[in-house]
């Protein structure tokens, strides 16, 4: 498959994500004309024109905006940490939570749920959980040392991971089936119908703080694809490198996780398939699968509360659009020589 | 060529891992312009004294030298710029493009955060110019055949700018042009002044290719020297264990000096 240019895909992405943010704050349960969508962004950002009716003013800037933005952010970063790690662990088939992020944070919001806790603290520890997981699966890798690290690293993951998806199913079954169980359910299958302003205030500075190493090491992350004795006869200090990165993404997946609750398929996908229309140097797969993710997660969303009268839960739309992409994908990706 | 101080240099070196010696101690160095080529059967520690003058692995005892210096007193960055390593090509798992791939050998020469530039990606063109890869530049190197592969491998072990390239087994599972593709590309960059280090399972090759030949066995080296006093078939039987007359008969008669 050809790559695309520079130019051809920037312009396409961007065009994308601005025609999918303007559907977003038109289409919902209180429809905003395009006309008045124009007017109401003309008095709001730049001062021109008439102020638009109270309602649009509220559905657009208090219930719409921070959606928004948390979908963008959330599928931006999602897709980013998810390349971070299909690079470090020189696998195309590796998601975000493949060290437990999303198992830690799902118990820990879980917990959260069943003890009654105030939503804020709830988000609290959920991202703890998460970081706890990736802390333990860290920890247990670097106390083996005889064995391949990266392998130790996925091995570990996927034991932890299985460890606390047995303290979540746990949870639902000691909680309370009326009022409990179906809060915990609703928070493990993701969602953005609760985010506020506030909640973002909290969670933007995190991703930001994690997706900034990535950004500054973009192009040393391809060298870790090389493996490890490869990438060090180069020249390159593997073992810190690593561990800087995967603290990275998983400060960005864990911050994602504990505001939107467990969306999967998002970080596998997207960089997937900028990898096929960019190429696999991370220089350029970084800004295309922050791009792709945004644009993903924000029609995802936007299908999630405009699909059906009730609103369906974001991890369910993910998967249901995430894995045929995938599979189409797969199916024709280039054969390896 | 004996007057000029080697590239690298190990006194009494033992490899192993974790403090348990494979074998005996040995000397061995590789001057500029040469081509020191390892044979011995499988399993005979090749890949672990590959990985100790790396410094991928420390040394049981002994000392290895990098340009006059200890290996240990290079840091990571500094050793990559003097020593070039030549992986087995096995496939790799991103569609990268030749260019950048060849580009990362560069990374020694650059920052933390750097990434090559302009006049790495010149350096990077040069290389594979001088290997005739120039038209797989765009490429991505998840198309491209085993011999192609470890030519790619090649310029980006050039592109690190070293005096000294470590090759494990360059032609392994490839086919005869390709082969002899490889061994010509080995000599050339000697005949350039580049010290060459390689392992082989094919004696022929190491006679084509090599100024000296080393026979590694359980983990030491039992015999170096010029290439046609090393591999007769004599030491070649006992190093492989197989019979000499099957051994001389095997290989091609033009280059044994019997």
């Amino acid at each position: 498959m050809r790559m695309l240019p520079r130019w051809a895909w920037h312009a396409g992405g961007w065009s994308l994500l601005l025609a999918l943010l303007l559907l977003a704050f038109s289409v919902g349960q209180f429809p905003v004309r395009p006309a008045a969508l124009l007017q109401a962004i003309g008095w709001q950002l730049f001062g021109i024109g008439e102020p638009s009716a109270p309602a649009v003013q509220a559905a657009l800037w208090h219930i719409r905006l921070p959606r928004v933005l948390a979908a963008m952010l959330i599928g931006a970063v999602l897709s980013a940490a998810g390349a971070a790690y299909q690079a470090m662990f020189r696998n195309p088939l590796v998601s975000p939570d493949i060290l437990g992020v999303s198992a830690g944070a799902g118990l820990g919001a879980s917990l959260g749920l069943f003890l009654g806790l105030p939503m804020l603290l709830v988000q609290g520890i959920a991202f703890a959980g998460g970081l706890g997981a990736v802390g333990l699966v860290c920890l247990v890798a670097a106390m083996v040392r005889r064995h391949d690290p990266v392998l130790v690293l996925v091995l570990a993951g996927v034991a932890v991971s299985a460890l606390l998806g047995a303290g979540i199913s746990l949870l639902k079954l000691l909680a309370d089936p009326y009022t409990q169980l179906p809060s915990i359910t609703f928070w493990l299958l993701g969602g953005l119908n609760a985010v506020v302003i506030d909640d973002l205030k909290v969670t933007a500075p995190l991703l930001l703080i994690g997706l900034l190493p990535l950004v500054l090491l973009r192009w040393r992350v391809n060298l870790l694809g090389l493996g490890d004795e490869e990438a060090s006869a180069l020249g390159v200090a593997v073992t810190p490198l690593r561990w800087t990165l995967i603290a990275a993404a998983t400060l960005c997946t864990a911050a994602a996780v504990s505001l939107a609750g467990i969306i999967g398929w998002v970080g596998l996908v997207v960089p997937h398939i900028a990898r096929l229309l960019v190429g696999a140097d991370f220089r350029r797969l970084l800004p295309a699968s922050l791009l792709l993710g945004a644009s993903f997660l924000l029609a995802a969303d936007t299908l999630a509360r405009t699909l059906a009268p009730i609103e369906l839960p974001l991890g369910i739309l993910t998967a249901f659009v995430g894995v045929p992409c995938f599979l189409l994908v797969l199916a024709r990706s280039e054969r390896r020589p | 060529m004996n007057a000029a101080a080697p590239l690298l240099e190990a006194r009494g070196l033992a490899i192993g891992h974790a403090g348990v010696a494979l074998g005996a101690p040995f000397a061995l160095s590789v001057q500029p312009g040469e081509v020191l080529c390892l044979l011995g059967p499988n399993g005979c520690g090749k890949t672990t004294l590959f990985r100790t003058l790396l410094g991928l692995l420390p040394a049981v005892r002994g000392e290895v030298d990098l340009q006059g210096t200890p290996l240990r007193a290079h840091d990571r960055a500094a050793r990559a710029r003097r020593m070039g390593y030549v992986p087995q090509a096995a496939p790799l798992p991103f569609a990268w493009r030749v260019r950048e791939v060849v580009a990362m050998g560069r990374a020694a020469h650059l920052g933390l955060l750097g990434a090559p530039g302009r006049a790495d990606e010149a350096i990077a063109d040069d290389c594979l110019r001088e290997l005739g890869l120039q038209a797989l530049a765009d490429r991505t190197v998840t198309t491209l055949s085993g011999g192609e592969r470890q030519l790619v491998l090649i310029a980006r072990a050039l592109a690190q700018q070293a005096q000294l390239l470590v090759m494990d087994e360059p032609t392994a599972s490839l086919d005869f042009g390709n082969q002899l593709r490889i061994l010509d590309t080995v000599r050339r960059l000697a005949d350039r002044g580049i010290g060459v280090l390689l392992s082989t399972h094919q004696p022929q090759h190491a006679l084509q290719v090599a100024d000296r030949i080393a026979l590694m066995s359980a983990g030491s080296l039992q015999a170096l020297g010029p290439a046609h006093e090393i591999a007769t078939p004599e030491r070649l039987a006992a190093l492989y264990g197989v019979d000499a007359a099957r051994v001389a008969a095997a290989l091609p008669a033009s280059g044994m000096p019997l």
